[in-house]
Order: C-alpha cells, then sequence, then structure tokens
C-alpha cells in the first residue's frame, strides 16, 4: 500500500474519531450531586444540573422518595417549579433557560422513621425533542448513607 | 509598655468624644496614611545638621474625634552621624525602628491650614555600629595634620604611618539589640490636598531615654533625634458615605430642599405685594384683590366659611355645609345630581370600556366603591352592555382549550404547568409538546 494512501486513511481516520466525539461530547446529560450523609428528621441538600443546551421546555425531572420522604425547593429566582405528587418529587421547567448548564437546589426532608443504611435516590430527565418525541434520560442515584444522630461523622 | 499606652491613649479619646447617653457625640473618622521623616541624631557623637539628616519612612493609622487625632505611627532608617573632631573622632550608624502612640491636637480644626501639636509616647529598636578599621582590618587613626593613617601619630612614625581612607563600612557592634523609650513632639501644619487627603509637614523631637545609640556617654544628656516629618493621610468621611447607601434611588417623589440663600428677609418683613396692609412674612392670602378688608392674617372676610371670600361670594350667608359654586353660591339638587352623574357616567365610560365580567376586575381601585356599585346597578339595568362583553370574549385560539381547565379564557400558569404534567403522563391524548410550546408562547404575550 503506498504511503501517501496510508496517511490519507490515517488522516481520515484522526477526523472521524474527532468528528465522533465531539458529537457525544455535545449529547446533554444530567447528573444528581449532593449530600452524602443524612439524618432521620433533618434535611439534606440535593442539586440537579442538566448538561447541555439541546434540551427544550417542557422538562420534567422526576425523583423517587422514600416513603415519609419530602423536598422543597431551595431556588429563590428558579426557570423550574418543584412539586410532590405521591412519592414523585416532580421539578417542571416549560421553558428551559438559554445557558450551558441549568441547575436546581432542593432540600430533600428525611423521614424521621428512615432505618439507618445506604438509600439510593434514582432520578430522570424526561424532555420532547424537536420531531415531539418523548424522551426519557436516567442519571446516576444519588446515594444517601442515614447515620443516627450522635455519629462520628458528624 | 507602648501597648499598654495605646489602649490609654484611645481609651482617653473615646471617653471625650462620649456623650452622657454613651453614644458617640462626634463620629470618628479613620486616619490611614505614610510618611517620610527626616531625622538627624543630636548626641554626644555630633550635632549634625538637617542637611545630613537620614530618610526614615513609615506609614501610621489612627482616627480622628473633633479637634483631636489618636494616631500610631512606625517608622524605620539608618541614622548616622560621625565627628572628626579631635581628640575623640568617632562615627556610628544605627539601624533603627520606631513605634509610637501619640495624640494630635487641631486647635483650628475645619481651617484650609490647621496647625496642630502633636505629643505622644514611643519605643525604638535599634542597633548601632561604628567604623573603626577600613576593609583591610587597619585601625583608623586620625592625626593632628587632618589625615587618616593606619598607625598612631607620634615622631617616630611620621615617616613609617601610610594614609589610608575611611571606608563606610561599620563594621564593629556597638550598642546590639537595644531598646529605648521615647517622647515624640511634632508641631506643624495639615492642609488639604485631595478629597479625603490631607498633606502635613512639622518639626519633629523625638526625646529619647537612652544615650546608647552612638555609644558616646561624653555628657549626660539623653540622646535626641530631631527631623522634618512629612506625611499624607487618608481619612475618609464614613457617615457621608453611609447617608449616601442609605438614600433611596428613587428620589422623583421627594421634594428638593428649598434654597432660600436668595430671599431677603429684612425686605420681606417691609414689603406687602397685595397691599393688603399685612407684611408679605405674616400674610396667609397672598394676592388679595385690592380694596377687599382683609383679617390680621391678611386673608379677606368670608363669613360663611364656604372658601369664598365675602368680596368674590354672590351667595355671602350660604347656611354651613352646602356645597357651593366658584362664586359661592349653593348648589341646588339638580346640580348636585348632575355633578354626581357626570362623575357616574365617567366612570361607566371606562368601566364599559375595560371591565370584562370574565375576568376580575383590575382597577377597581382606582374607582370609588359607590361609583362601582352604581355600576353594577345600571349593568342590569342595561343587559345589553353586558351582551356586548360576552359578544366579543377574549379570544383563545381553539386547541389551547383543553389547557384552560377553569374557562377563564385566560392561561395561568398553574393551568401550563398542570397541562404539562398531563402531557409527561400522557393523561391528556389531545396535547402534544408542540400545542403546549405554543400555549406558553400565548400565555406570554396575552397575559
Amino acid at each position: 500500500m503506498p504511503l501517501k494512501t496510508l496517511k490519507t486513511l490515517g488522516l481520515s481516520i484522526i477526523l472521524l474519531s474527532s468528528a465522533m466525539s465531539a458529537q457525544l461530547g455535545a449529547q446533554a446529560r444530567v447528573e444528581l450531586k449532593g449530600s452524602s450523609y443524612g439524618r432521620p428528621g433533618y434535611g439534606a441538600s440535593m442539586t440537579v444540573y442538566i448538561i447541555g443546551k439541546e434540551i427544550f421546555g417542557p422538562v420534567r425531572f422526576i425523583q423517587e422518595l422514600p416513603q415519609g420522604w419530602s423536598a422543597k425547593s431551595l431556588e429563590k429566582k428558579a426557570s423550574g417549579k418543584l412539586s410532590m405528587e405521591g412519592r414523585n418529587m416532580r421539578i417542571l421547567w416549560l421553558e428551559m433557560p438559554v445557558v450551558d448548564t441549568v441547575r436546581f437546589t432542593y432540600e430533600l426532608s428525611i423521614s424521621p422513621s428512615q432505618s439507618l443504611g445506604y438509600v439510593s435516590l434514582p432520578g430522570k430527565l424526561e424532555y420532547f425533542d424537536a420531531q415531539g418525541n418523548r424522551k426519557t434520560m436516567q442519571c446516576s442515584p444519588a446515594n444517601l448513607r442515614i447515620i443516627p444522630y450522635f455519629s462520628r461523622y458528624q | 509598655m507602648s501597648v499598654k499606652s495605646l489602649l490609654l491613649l484611645f481609651s482617653v479619646v473615646v471617653l471625650f468624644a462620649q456623650s452622657a447617653d454613651g453614644q458617640l457625640a462626634i463620629k470618628p473618622k479613620p486616619i490611614i496614611g505614610t510618611e517620610a521623616n527626616f531625622r538627624s541624631f543630636h548626641g554626644d557623637v555630633l550635632r549634625s545638621p538637617i542637611s545630613d539628616a537620614s530618610v526614615f519612612f513609615g506609614a501610621h493609622a489612627g482616627v480622628s474625634v473633633g479637634h483631636f487625632d489618636a494616631i500610631v505611627r512606625y517608622s524605620a532608617g539608618r541614622l548616622s552621624s560621625a565627628t572628626r573632631v579631635l581628640p575623640e573622632p568617632s562615627n556610628f550608624s544605627a539601624k533603627m525602628q520606631l513605634f509610637d502612640v501619640s495624640l494630635r491636637y487641631h486647635p483650628l480644626k475645619g481651617n484650609e491650614l490647621s496647625p496642630f501639636l502633636q505629643v505622644g509616647v514611643g519605643n525604638t529598636w535599634f542597633s548601632s555600629h561604628t567604623n573603626l578599621k577600613d576593609r583591610l582590618g587597619n585601625p583608623y587613626y586620625f592625626w593632628s595634620d587632618g589625615s587618616i593613617r593606619n598607625m598612631p601619630e607620634s615622631e617616630y612614625n611620621a615617616l613609617s604611618a601610610s594614609p589610608i581612607v575611611m571606608d563606610n563600612t561599620f563594621e564593629t557592634p556597638l550598642a546590639i539589640e537595644q531598646s529605648s523609650i521615647y517622647i515624640p513632639i511634632l508641631a506643624g501644619v495639615e492642609m488639604p490636598v485631595g478629597k479625603s487627603l490631607r498633606f502635613s509637614i512639622s518639626a519633629e523631637f523625638l526625646l529619647l531615654q537612652s544615650d546608647n545609640i552612638d555609644r558616646n556617654t561624653n555628657t549626660s544628656a539623653w540622646d535626641q533625634i530631631r527631623g522634618v516629618h512629612t506625611s499624607v493621610s487618608w481619612s475618609p468621611d464614613l457617615r457621608k458615605r453611609n447617608q449616601r447607601a442609605a438614600k433611596p434611588k428613587k428620589t422623583s417623589a421627594v421634594a428638593p430642599p428649598i434654597d432660600y440663600s436668595d430671599v431677603n428677609f429684612k425686605e420681606l418683613l417691609n414689603t406687602d405685594e397685595d397691599g393688603d396692609g399685612v407684611n408679605d412674612l405674616k400674610d396667609l392670602c397672598y394676592g388679595t384683590p385690592k380694596g377687599y378688608p382683609v383679617d390680621e392674617k391678611g386673608c379677606p372676610a368670608d363669613r360663611d366659611a364656604d372658601g369664598i371670600p365675602d368680596p368674590g361670594d354672590d351667595e355671602p350667608e350660604t347656611p354651613a355645609g352646602l356645597p357651593v359654586n366658584s362664586k359661592g353660591v349653593a348648589l341646588s339638587d339638580e346640580e348636585i345630581q348632575q355633578q354626581y352623574n357626570d362623575s357616574i357616567s365617567f366612570h361607566v365610560k371606562v368601566l364599559r370600556k375595560i371591565h370584562k365580567p370574565s375576568r376580575p376586575y383590575p382597577v377597581r381601585k382606582h374607582i370609588p366603591e359607590s361609583n362601582y356599585r352604581k355600576y353594577l346597578e345600571l349593568l342590569e339595568e342595561h343587559p345589553e352592555w353586558r351582551q356586548t362583553e360576552i359578544l366579543t370574549p377574549r379570544e383563545l385560539p381553539a386547541e389551547l382549550r383543553a389547557i384552560d381547565t377553569n374557562h377563564d379564557l385566560v392561561l395561568s400558569l398553574r393551568e401550563l404547568e398542570e397541562a404539562a404534567h398531563k402531557l409527561f403522563d400522557g393523561s391528556l391524548p389531545e396535547l402534544n409538546p408542540e400545542i403546549l410550546r405554543q400555549a406558553i408562547r400565548y400565555a406570554f404575550e396575552n397575559p
């Protein structure tokens, strides 16, 4: 195989992989970050990040909470609105702000009767693409360790 | 010692500035600045002239209360002096740090040129060295012919002693890491050089309680440092800043202060513009027509107290409480009714234009309650008004009516949010994302 052909092939592979990685990098994603520890009867803050500008409103983030838990918004001027329906915490954005990362912080109220140990809190983002197709994006669950009030971690 | 003195002086200043109720009578102003001091040594070695002064640089901080400033100063530098006066030619160089706390008194505070007197107490730390040998280690011998040689002066050494040159290295310690209390006394003037900036220049005397700076105790007098003190201080007026910060942004509703500077009050005492016999300063009724009899306040008589002076009142004895027209004549029942009807008709016109029976009345607070009630009565009497309103309802596109759950033809934020949740839950089949987006746009454009 001539050297020129090899060079052309190599260059094409590099360009193709760059384009693919750029495409992957531009894909929107949702992340959930927050407290690592919580105590029964107390609160733990959580923040959901929606990264990427490709998602347009309406958008909804849903998180199923354990029995007896509740959530309230810690945002003073947020474009989204938090509400509870049964055990589901819902954050709704009618319009998404035109920013790279949309952030919403809320506080989970842990049930006083919550048993100690680890609690996994998965969440999912629901939105519609440009063709009106419904899309769901799962995010890595937030793992909250429930510790007693008097704990060496406090 | 110096720390105690500092606390004592600040306490004195604050006590002087406090009133009986414990509040600060005069608001203190902070002072911060830099200084350059041209200092010369006056001791046993030499009373050096000011032209040989060493420069000490430093900084100061303090607080200004009334005529007093409490100031903490720090400066550092190297003080040198030398004499070749026989029989004991000597020299020294002292590395010094000075820290003092003092009170500055301004007898003419507020003047452009403000003289001051400053007294305090301080402490200095110094290390003195002297120059006894050249760089090769040869001691200096000062001969009576004025030369410096490497051997003592004698006839025997006259031919063999070589002249040597003094270097500027002070290699031999005199007093290492010693300290001394001193009393700073300054007298000078302070002048403004900019906004909140002041420059001061003064004569400075530092009376040390030590005779060891030059390590020469020929006389019993303590060493002194004299010189010229210059400084630049920044002293912002925090009260003005606070007042500026507290001033509301919107000041249009506040009447500007009236400037009386061009009013000649003495002249006013003697002027009577309307010629009613009452001077303008005492005249409560300006512009009384000439010839009207007035009372002691300069106001014409108004027997029926209807607000129309008697000379212009066509009915000077109107019974009390009756409304009158501009000529002081009581209004008839028909005229009162007409005025009321005019008022009603005006508000009814407004209400008919803006009042939508299908939505809460938005401007009710701007219209008298009685007129609004009358409007509702008239609405009952004239059903065609209501019919007109109903025939021209607010237009809501048909595809959006599924979102308008309370059928008020207005898409509220709550209805939009409910619709969005139903859309995600799939509980409203006729709704799709595009319709919801259209509804959101419609709601924002037609609030």
